[in-house]
């Protein structure tokens, strides 16, 4: 190190001897962010050529001698480089503007940093700037369509309702498909981010290919989503930043038309079936004069939302801190749903006075109350409002005769008959009546913490430790009131014991905790070789108990206390014979997974041009035998800096860098997350997979019995499912990065995918679990930024992203002959992607007898819909097409910004409007409403219409189900996000305590394009659409004010 | 930095990095609360017991419900003791029509071959832990009773498939079923062992169970010396070892007398037990049997499959057979003329019981039968005579009076008689089906219903001794999953 230092002060003597016949002078200066006003500290000041600078004080002053004709060039962090040339004046201000597309910004990786000049691997980060303040409390539906390749599913429209989410593709079917979720640093349960505080998010950094995730080894196939926080800034002052947003929400516009009271009733009348039947015109007209209620008003309400957010960040020399506190609620579009989220947070960073020791401390506390509503997508009519919405009859009417809104119709509570029977219609009764009185809410508890200490106790040479835990416990309770119309029904006697209702009560706690440890050297060689090597050796274990109690026969006047549970003694005289009907259900449950691995990553890097980076992980995973438990996974990459060759020299190209990486990633995750009749969060999936279980039974004659377990018989050959994966890139920048994109091609290939396989009838059960099978995934993947206009006034940028992906299954097990049908509507076949529909073709209706017609296999017209003539129809439930796009335009402080997303080529069966339709034998009177749409049914011989006659053979349901009749194109282009902002001039501002005021007003959701008839054509790839909680359009308006 | 301050630090740095190390085994060596595998399940001789009692659970002649079912349902719907009743909704109708779908797993072919494998999956299971099992001296004598039962379970499993699924009984060479006497890889695909092989397997762990046994233990819902005994009766009947078959039969029939008419009767209630030598327990959560014939319980219109008008024919003639009452419900059934179309005969065989108003024990061996395997025996053996007196000794207790010896002058008559005489006393017991394959074929009987009968169901009547389908085909299921089965001759 000697040798450095003397040959800087020769340098450094040099250079201040040729100052010396210069003209000399100190030039002082502030220097300001260009957006808000505010001083920048700890910007490099450097006169150009030269290897004399200063940095910025706290107050973004600096003072640095140069003399006149110099250039004095200011570099700051994600900061555009500006420079000025010393005139006659001493002092320089310069107002320094954020960098779209900084080089050297910081890019988060697999266990450490890098930046987009030097990275090789296929990572996307996306800052919250971009998706700041929403009003939706679900941070993550905001991520869909800005980042390439992610493809985020949003089923339903519950607030705080979770998404799912598909990086490059399905890469299995019955494993774990979704990414592993990392919050600084700590594994985390990616199906409960409502209790995270979306304005406590730095940046989401998405790792794409085996380069970025091979280094998770056997958790990384699906990718990985890293999530960091926060932090306040080293020498700076006290900060406050307070939030706010209000807003409502309100059900996308209905799109299927229904029939009014007069119509459905004249339909009736004219089929013979239902309440229309031998009513005349006028008395039809007094009815509907009367009554003509549409639904989806009684079920559907503006809800409101509502946040408020303060922020606090101080920095000293050597300590930063953020703290922030936030409380958000959100109302659900359906009654008697919402959700309340409080939280927390400390992010704390020091380090000693040299910098060579550092240390992190975050934590994060949350409480979030859920009210939900369970019953969407389900079959049953009694369960489910969404489908009741739309085929209550619009006749019947939702008031009490004293003019309120009824919660029953006049229906009794028990009184069987009054509420089921193939054609009843008082469903949408029983319906208001559980919305209004029953009760399922969900309170989590979540605490985040991390702590790392790194220390470089040896020149080059750092080690390091790193602690994490994610505690989370949640307790759900759903109370079935007695006094509900099904209440009577709910005990194990029917409707026959004295007392009905459920409460169930189910409390989970669920703790990930995480140890790394790490060492690490790091140098650079003759100015041009810069060399890394780390090894690290990381420790997870997870822990999860679960204990539920299910109580039926409630007494109402007690509800709330101990006295409404009916004792488990209680007797009672029913059917003759004395029984007990309360007895109580009780379910406890822990379970635990842990990970054991050490890996090491290597890098090289020549002149700034060319990069090489390998890594090598060794995951030990207690899943799998004693022979299959070690699994090695490893990922080579290499880049190109091309613009770094001199041949670019004063090309417009600030970035222009070719990447190639291979690697492999496992995934252990495999098998189902269903143990013991408790639905585990997914990291515990797979747990018994490889040892044959005793479980206890039911004995002969009443006795206890140990036996196999035929579903889980283990299998010691399982291993993980291993993806290799191949990523070509291209990152550029051009014109000062104003125009700058990354191109991505990849392809992967996923192995030993996990089945469940036939085997021989003389083992205790009929399915084993095994490595059969294989699926790739390939694609492209666009991203571009462009800033059309960047001047003092006016600035504007669009940008967008694209992504393909093709999903195909390349083998299964033999014995399936190439196609597994597990009887739904897609079936998987090699040669087909993940999701393909397998039905019967539509062929429109009979002219001669207005049956539906049908394509057999051969392609010929026919009446049956006939299994065995089901063909692959090249739909997927998987888009292949996803993203989105973005403008941005801010004038003079006025911001307008808009945010769109789309997928295409994807497709979904259509249930809800298929039921609207059904003419099928003997459904005319089924207590449903219909839409218009079937008066253009058959009716007389030579008829041409796509609705068969009243009457028909084939309910819709099972057209929908059996044929592609309903199968419907679910691509859209949604407005995800508009924003209108106002930014106050700082001048305005000067004499309040304030630093910055900006006031909004967004909108979510408000515009979508589809040819899809439902209610939403957003959803999380299912394949049917059946009274689903759609999505809803949220404005909002709030203000952040900085003091 | 300090030097000390450095060498202070190294030991935290040390001391994280050792914790970790061996902290990691336990990341490694996972094992759930509550998680039994082979190696820590069994432990006691209590364990043992526990795993035997899930052997007995999975023998399931009586399963299946609603025009599903196994054994005792395919031997009634198959052949010509059924006809479809007034609350059928068709249940039964395919499998009426000789159609026997190897697909269908509510079928014989899949149950049969699926239970009775599990069945000896489970026991082989329990065998093996006898290897990790310590057992003092004080404990050998149950413990080896236990692995009795398991062998004598096993034995009853493999004769079960071997019944239904060997093609023919007489040739030692041809097919069997395959031999399962130890825990298999699940990923093994075994081939069938020969007929012979199957026998000599049975008949080893029958004699191995014989040894095992404790004499004293005589519980007729287990397995016990008696029973191994029946077992062995009836392989030596298929086997065609009629001297062994005529020794241990007259054995069981001097332990077990028959029952008189009220006791006949009382049989069936599950309240008497006189000559039943092993009957299978069912009580209240158990699969209730009499739902293979109703929807609900006996009742005079809850009956989807029916006593056959020929059955009742045959029972009525000559009167005085407890056994019409036995098996057709006087109390629910309407009887509007002979072969009247309208006639509902409702079964009565399993009337329910204290155990629940569809729930009775199974049956599996009765004094009767051992008479009527003797009276074969004595028939094949030359001795017509003997085997005259052997029915008539069965059938004078049946009408509770002294009847009249029937008269055999050949081998053939008396072999069609013992059939039919067969088919009056172990009439929906899971019988019919196998005395048809083993006796009909010989004796080219096949099923020739009444046609009233089958016009309950539209189906055809008749189906020739020959017919292939007397012997089960091997479930498609075991098809596709063991590339090396062989798969039965069928037409």
């Amino acid at each position: 190190m000697k040798v450095k230092s003397y040959a800087l002060v020769i340098v450094l003597f040099l250079f201040s001897i040729t100052a010396i016949f210069a003209q000399e002078k100190t030039i002082t200066g502030t220097v300001t962010g260009a957006a808000d006003g505010l001083p920048v500290p700890g910007v490099n000041v450097i006169v150009k050529g030269t290897s004399r600078g200063v940095q910025t004080d706290f107050d973004g002053n600096y003072t640095i001698e140069a003399t006149v004709g110099e250039t004095l060039v200011f570099s700051f962090v994600s900061m555009k480089t500006v420079e000025s040339i010393i005139g006659s004046g001493n002092t320089i201000n310069v107002a320094m503007e954020e960098d779209i597309a900084a080089l050297d910004e910081v890019v988060i990786v697999a266990y450490g940093e890098s930046t987009l000049q030097t990275n090789a691997a296929s990572v996307t980060t996306l800052k919250t700037d971009k998706i700041e303040n929403r009003a939706n409390a679900a941070v993550l539906q905001g991520l869909q369509g800005q980042v390439a390749g992610v493809n985020v599913g949003t089923g339903s429209g519950q607030p705080g309702g979770d998404s799912n989410i598909i990086i490059r593709g399905v890469g299995s079917v019955n494993s774990e498909v979704e990414p592993l979720f990392i919050i600084d640093g700590v594994p985390t349960n990616r199906d409960n981010f409502r209790t995270i505080n979306p304005n406590d998010i730095e940046s989401f950094t998405v790792l794409k290919d085996a380069s970025a995730t091979s280094l998770y080894g056997n958790r990384g196939s699906n990718g990985v989503i890293l999530i960091t926080t926060k932090k306040g800034k080293f020498n700076e002052g006290l900060k406050f930043q307070y939030s706010n947003s209000y807003g409502f929400s309100k059900l996308q516009p209905q799109k299927i038309e229904l029939f009014d009271s007069a119509e459905i009733l004249r339909w009736q009348r004219d089929n013979g079936a239902g309440d229309g039947v031998g009513l005349s015109d006028q008395q039809i007209v007094a009815i509907a004069g009367q009554t003509n209620t549409d639904w989806y008003d009684v079920f559907f309400r503006t809800a409101t939302t509502m946040s408020h957010n303060l922020a606090i960040t101080s920095g000293g020399e050597k300590t930063r801190n953020y703290t922030s506190v936030q409380y958000a609620e959100q109302e659900g579009i359906v009654a008697n749903t919402d959700f309340k989220r409080m939280s927390v947070r400390n992010n704390f960073n020091g380090r000693s006075s040299n910098d060579k020791l550092k240390y992190n401390l975050n934590l994060a506390f949350s409480y979030a109350k859920t009210n939900e509503q369970d019953g969407s997508g389900s079959a049953s009519v009694f369960f489910n409002p969404f489908r009741a919405s739309l085929q209550g009859l619009p006749y019947l009417s939702p008031f009490d005769p004293d003019g309120s809104q009824t919660i029953d119709g006049g229906v009794i509570p028990g009184q069987v008959g009054t509420f089921t029977g193939a054609n009843s219609k008082n469903f949408v009764y029983v319906l208001l009546n559980s919305i209004a009185l029953n009760t399922d809410e969900e309170e989590d508890v979540r605490f985040v913490g991390n702590f790392d200490i790194n220390w470089e106790f040896v020149d080059n040479l750092t080690a390091g430790i790193a602690l994490g835990v994610d505690y989370r416990s949640e307790r759900r309770t759903e109370i079935l009131h007695p006094g509900s119309i099904l209440g009577p029904f709910q005990s194990e006697q029917g409707n026959q014991a004295a007392f009905g209702g459920i409460y169930e009560s189910t409390d989970t706690r669920d703790v990930r905790s995480t140890t790394l440890t790490n060492l690490s050297y790091q140098n650079t060689f003759g100015n041009k070789h810069d060399f890394e090597i780390s090894a690290f050796l990381e420790y997870n274990r997870d822990f999860i108990d679960i204990i539920d109690f299910d109580q039926d026969g409630l007494d109402e006047r007690f509800l709330g206390s101990t006295n409404a549970f009916i004792a488990a003694n209680t007797q009672e005289l029913i059917g003759g014979n004395l029984v007990n009907p309360y007895l109580p259900v009780l379910n406890a449950g822990s379970f635990t997974t842990g990970l054991f691995s050490y890996f090491s990553r290597a890098s090289y890097t020549f002149d700034r041009k060319y990069g090489v980076q390998a890594s090598i992980r060794r995951d030990a995973s207690f899943r799998f035998s004693e022979e299959n438990r070690w699994g090695t996974f490893w990922s080579v990459a290499g880049r190109w800096n091309i613009d770094e060759e001199n041949f670019m020299e004063n090309s417009a190209f600030d970035l222009l860098k070719l990447r190639a990486s291979y690697g492999t990633v496992g995934n252990q995750l495999v098998g189902t997350a269903t143990i013991d009749g408790f639905v585990l969060p997914t990291n515990y999936r797979g747990l018994n997979v490889a040892v044959p279980q005793i479980i206890s039974g039911a004995g002969y004659n009443s006795t206890v019995s140990l036996i196999p377990n035929a579903a889980n018989l283990g299998n010691p050959d399982l291993r993980w499912e291993t993806t290799k994966s191949t990523n070509i890139g291209l990152d550029f920048g051009v014109w000062n990065s104003r125009f700058s994109g990354s191109l991505d091609v990849y392809k992967r290939v996923t192995e030993d995918l996990f089945f469940s396989r036939n085997i021989s009838l003389i083992n205790p059960g009929t399915n084993i679990d095994s490595n059969v099978g294989e699926l790739q995934n390939q694609g492209v993947e666009l991203k571009l930024d462009y800033n059309l206009v960047q001047t003092e006034d006016l600035s504007m940028s669009v940008g967008g992203t694209v992504s393909y992906n093709e999903n195909e299954i390349t083998k299964l097990a033999p014995e399936t002959n190439g196609l597994i049908d597990s009887g739904g509507l897609t079936v998987l076949a090699e040669g087909q992607p993940f999701g393909a529909y397998y039905l019967t073709r539509f062929a429109g209706v009979n002219p001669a007898n207005g049956e539906a017609l049908f394509l057999d296999i051969n392609g010929n017209i026919t009446e049956n819909l006939d299994p065995s003539d089901r063909v692959f129809l090249d739909k997927s439930s998987q888009p292949t097409w996803q993203g989105g796009f973005y403008t941005n335009i801010n004038y003079k402080g006025i911001q307008l910004s808009t945010q769109w997303s789309f997928v295409a080529d994807v497709y979904r069966v259509n249930l809800d409007y298929a039921e609207l339709e059904d003419v099928g034998v003997g459904t005319v009177g089924n207590g449903q409403n219909r839409s218009p749409a079937v008066l253009n049914a058959w009716q007389n011989p030579g008829d041409i219409t796509d609705i068969p006659r009243v009457g028909s053979t084939h309910s819709s349901f099972s057209l929908a189900v059996n044929s592609d009749r309903y199968l419907e194109d679910a691509s859209f282009l949604r407005l995800r996000n508009i924003e209108l902002a106002y930014v106050f001039p700082t001048d305005y501002l000067k004499r309040t305590p304030f630093t910055a005021i900006k006031v909004f007003a967004q909108g979510e959701n408000l515009l979508t394009f589809t040819k899809y008839r439902g209610n939403d054509p957003e959803s999380n790839f299912r394949t049917i659409d059946r009274g689903q909680y759609p999505t809803s359009r949220i404005m909002s308006f709030g203000t952040v004010i900085n003091f | 930095m300090k030097m000390k301050n450095i060498l202070k630090y190294k030991n935290i740095w040390i001391l994280c990095l050792m914790v970790a190390l061996f902290g990691c085994q336990d990341a490694i060596d996972i094992n759930q609360d509550g998680f039994l595998g082979p190696d820590n399940a069994y432990n006691t001789v209590d364990d043992l017991q526990s795993g035997l009692n899930g052997v007995y659970a999975r023998y399931l002649p009586d399963t299946g419900g609603n025009g599903t079912g196994g054994e005792i349902y395919h031997n009634s719907v198959f052949t010509d003791e059924i006809k479809s009743g007034i609350a059928s909704a068709g249940q039964g109708s395919q499998l009426y029509d000789f159609i026997i779908d190897n697909t269908n797993t509510g079928g014989a072919s899949f149950l049969i071959w699926q239970d009775n494998y599990r069945m000896i999956a489970r026991a082989n299971r329990v065998i093996e832990a006898f290897n990790v099992v310590t057992i003092s001296s004080t404990d050998m004598e149950r413990a080896n009773h236990i692995r009795g039962q398991l062998l004598g379970l096993r034995a009853l499993g493999h004769l079960k498939l071997l019944e239904y699924f060997a093609p023919s009984y007489d040739d030692p060479n041809g097919l069997g079923v395959i031999n399962l006497d130890f825990v298999n890889n699940v990923n093994d695909q075994l081939p069938r062992n020969t007929f012979g092989e199957t026998a000599d397997l049975i008949r080893s762990d029958l004699e191995t169970a014989q040894n095992l046994l404790d004499p004293s233990q005589t519980s007729n819902i287990f397995i016990n010396v008696d029973v191994v005994k029946a077992l062995r009766t009836r392989l030596a009947l298929i086997e065609g070892d009629y001297s062994t078959a005529l020794n241990l039969s007259s054995q069981l029939v001097s332990d077990y007398p028959l029952a008189n008419q009220t006791q006949y009767l009382n049989m069936y209630q599950d309240t008497d037990n006189t000559e039943v030598i092993f009957k299978l327990s069912r009580v209240s959560g158990d699969n209730d049997v009499a739902l293979l014939y109703f929807f609900n319980f006996i009742g005079p219109s809850d009956g989807y499959l029916e006593v056959s008008n020929q059955l009742f024919n045959e029972l009525s003639e000559p009167t005085g057979d407890i056994r019409l009452n036995a098996v057709v419900s006087g109390a629910f059934s309407t009887i509007n003329g002979v072969d009247d179309p309208t006639n509902v005969l409702v079964l009565n065989k399993y009337p329910g019981s204290a155990d629940g108003q569809a729930t009775n024990d199974i049956k599996v061996f009765r004094s009767s039968e051992m008479w009527l395997i003797k009276a074969e025996a004595e028939a094949r053996m030359g001795n017509l005579t003997e085997a005259a007196n052997s029915i008539k000794t069965l059938r004078d207790a049946r009408f509770g009076s002294a009847t009249a010896t029937p008269n055999y002058g050949t081998l053939n008559q008396a072999l069609t008689d013992i059939l039919l005489e067969r088919k009056k006393e172990l009439c929906f017991e899971g019988h019919r089906y196998l005395d048809l394959k083993r006796l009909g074929s010989e004796l080219g009987i096949g099923i020739n219903r009444n046609p009233i009968d089958c016009a309950s169901f539209q189906a055809n009547c008749t189906l020739p001794s020959t017919d292939p389908r007397f012997t089960l085909p091997i479930p498609q299921a075991e098809l596709d999953a063991n590339s090396n089965i062989q798969v039965n001759p069928s037409n």
